[in-house]
């Protein structure tokens, strides 16, 4: 039986999952939560209730889930990682978790060691520094009833079987880490909690700051891209994506190699318009062997588990040398698509074709071939995408592109699982990544 | 003889500059590493410094240059060896093409998580770029080198080999 708070919270908290397209990836990072572990921690904002949920992947803590219910009912969740701990970076939270406070979680979470239940005196809120108290969700001691028991907060509901209540513990951390036991510091918000338009999403990403400005406005709406349209209803691009798209043993995200298409006709779905292509285990790359006067419509290809969230140097390098060495079938609509393990997949395309010949020239030279040139897009590259986080790298992946000039050069495109819808995106001055509405044309 | 102490001041000052300040962790793998097996002999020469990327959004990166030697017995199989003690480019506008074979960063700068990557140009196979990722031990004294082929390798130059091997492990000396 879960306590009735935590009901809320998981209903909750699948509509924030659902609504941002995000179980896969939240799963593969951070394990499932283990509901019947949660504890209720005493030390949040005023008037709030907040219920800690570990996760663990593969039998291992991986992190907790803050889930704070607001006044007003509204939740707000945050995550405070292991890997978070052990690397000693930080993250914000609302109600206050520093790292000590987060470290002190986790070990109670790996080891779930009890300490002496406090009697109802101690429940005040004058708490020693580096005191944490929290309640467990456990049947209720000897002897209780519902109007005398002083270490229970709540009741199970209904009657027949145990009671449940939380039961209250108290321990004093060794203050490892200097900080203030429970609370305080660790870049809490000065007016928690914040009303911020989409909480769980910013929770995400320790270096947003939750009580920051809103998101700017959605860009205006441009007209769709008639081709993008195309490829949003071809069930052999779609199919094949989905494919790309698709884990498990055996599957291409399951695999230790890249697996990918070369679509020479994206009109028809044939051996000879789409040619399977397998990299080697462990090879994060394909052979594309192109003929020497091939026409190319475009690539897709999965990206193994390890590999980056988004495309890597080599591969924008690639696409501008198909496009600069006029391999391309159609030079206004060349493309190249990719799926990873974090679930989302990703489309860069051409737009505007002399834009793009402008940066192409820029990374590879007029001939392709320019060493010094690829050397320094590569290391731009790597000096900024290559984090584990998949929206900074898409967000920094963007800003490259704007930095060449080649915003309306080269267009990227995230897909829906179902490899059937595709967004534009777009980075704003102020580093704000959203997608571009698009109108529907009719053709 | 002032003059001389300024011009060893000078030479001293320069020398000393030659390391990054951006990430001076990757100080730790100046110098020569060495793997051995049987015939075969790999060296690499690692020197760091800050070089801008100039150009569109110009950006300074920490950036361990690098130089390699690959012998078979006593055969040179390919070698830039000799071009290890040359000035470093402080930016991309006085890059030599050639003239150096490695090029890695250190991701975030981050130790902890003991990784290098960046590229080696594959001096017999048209200068192609192979991809570099580098494990190193908590001690720093141990490099694990892999490389891989990037993607689209030799589309353009038709040279699709591999001269050094894909994975070997190179001992600081």
């Amino acid at each position: 039986m879960l306590p009735g708070e935590l009901t809320i919270i998981v209903k909750d908290l699948q509509q924030q999952l659902f609504k941002r397209n995000f179980i896969a990836n939240f799963i593969q990072w951070h394990g499932n939560p283990q509901w019947n572990k949660a504890i209720k921690i005493k030390k949040t904002n005023p008037g709030c209730v907040t219920i800690a949920i570990p996760t663990f992947k593969d039998g291992v803590l991986t992190a907790f889930i803050a889930a704070t219910i607001t006044p007003n009912n509204k939740i707000l969740f945050e995550i405070h990682r292991s890997s978070t701990v052990t690397n000693g970076l930080k993250e914000y939270s609302y109600i206050g978790i520093n790292l000590p406070a987060s470290k002190f979680y986790l070990s109670l979470f790996s080891s779930r060691k009890k300490v002496v239940a406090k009697s109802k005196s101690a429940e005040n809120n004058v708490m020693e520094p580096c005191e944490y108290c929290w309640w467990e969700w456990d049947i209720c001691p000897g002897g209780f009833t519902s109007s005398s028991d002083s270490t229970s907060e709540n009741m199970a509901p209904g009657g027949g079987g145990p009671h449940y209540c939380w039961n209250y513990f108290c321990e004093i951390d060794d203050c490892n880490g200097g900080g203030g036991g429970g609370g305080g510091g660790g870049g809490g918000c000065t007016i928690c909690p914040p009303e911020c338009p989409e909480p769980f999403w910013y929770s995400f990403f320790p270096v947003e700051d939750p009580c920051g400005p809103p998101p700017p406005p959605p860009p205006p709406a441009e007209p769709c891209s008639q081709f993008i349209q195309f490829l949003e209803s071809d069930s052999n691009f779609i199919n094949r994506m989905k494919y790309l798209n698709s884990t498990g043993p055996g599957m291409p995200l399951g695999l230790q190699n890249e697996v990918g298409y070369e679509i020479r006709d994206i009109t028809q779905y044939n051996s000879t318009s789409y040619i399977p292509k397998a990299g080697s285990t462990s090879q994060p790359t394909i052979d594309w062997d192109l003929p020497a006067n091939s026409l190319q419509a475009g690539y897709i290809h999965s990206h193994y588990a390890d590999l980056n969230s988004i495309f890597s140097p080599w591969d924008v390098i690639f696409f501008a040398q198909t496009f600069i060495l006029n391999h391309a079938k159609d030079s206004l609509n060349l493309f190249f698509g990719m799926t990873s393990s974090y679930g989302v997949p990703n489309l860069m395309k051409v737009g505007n074709p002399a834009i793009f010949r402008i940066f192409c020239e820029k990374i590879v030279g007029t001939n392709g071939l320019d060493a010094v040139k690829i050397d320094k897009f590569q290391e731009k590259f790597y000096n900024k995408i290559n984090t584990e986080n998949p929206d900074t790298n898409e967000k920094e992946f963007l800003k490259l592109i704007k930095e060449y000039g080649a915003e309306n050069g080269l267009l990227l495109y995230q897909g829906n699982t179902n490899c059937d819808k595709w967004t534009k995106r777009k980075v704003d001055n102020s580093g704000y990544v959203s997608s571009v509405p698009c109108t529907p044309v009719v053709e | 003889m002032k003059n001389i102490i300024i011009i060893i001041l000078v030479v001293f000052s320069c020398s000393a500059k030659a390391q990054s300040t951006l990430c001076p962790a990757l100080q730790a793998f100046h110098g020569e590493w060495r793997y051995v097996n049987g015939q075969d002999t790999i060296k690499i020469y690692l020197r760091s410094n800050d070089y801008t990327i100039t150009g569109d959004g110009p950006v300074t990166i920490a950036k361990l240059w690098g130089w390699h030697e690959f012998k078979q017995g006593n055969t040179i199989i390919e070698s830039n060896y000799s071009n290890r003690f040359l000035a470093l480019p402080t930016n991309s506008n006085n890059v030599v093409a050639n003239s150096y074979s490695i090029s890695l960063q250190m991701p975030q700068c981050n130790v902890s998580r003991q990784k290098l990557i960046g590229n080696i140009h594959d001096l017999s196979q048209c200068y192609e770029s192979k991809v570099v990722t580098i494990t190193f031990n908590t001690s720093q004294t141990q490099l694990n080198w892999k490389q891989t082929h990037p993607t689209g390798f030799g589309f353009m130059t038709g040279c699709k080999g591999m001269t050094l091997p894909s994975n070997f492990v190179l001992t600081k000396q």
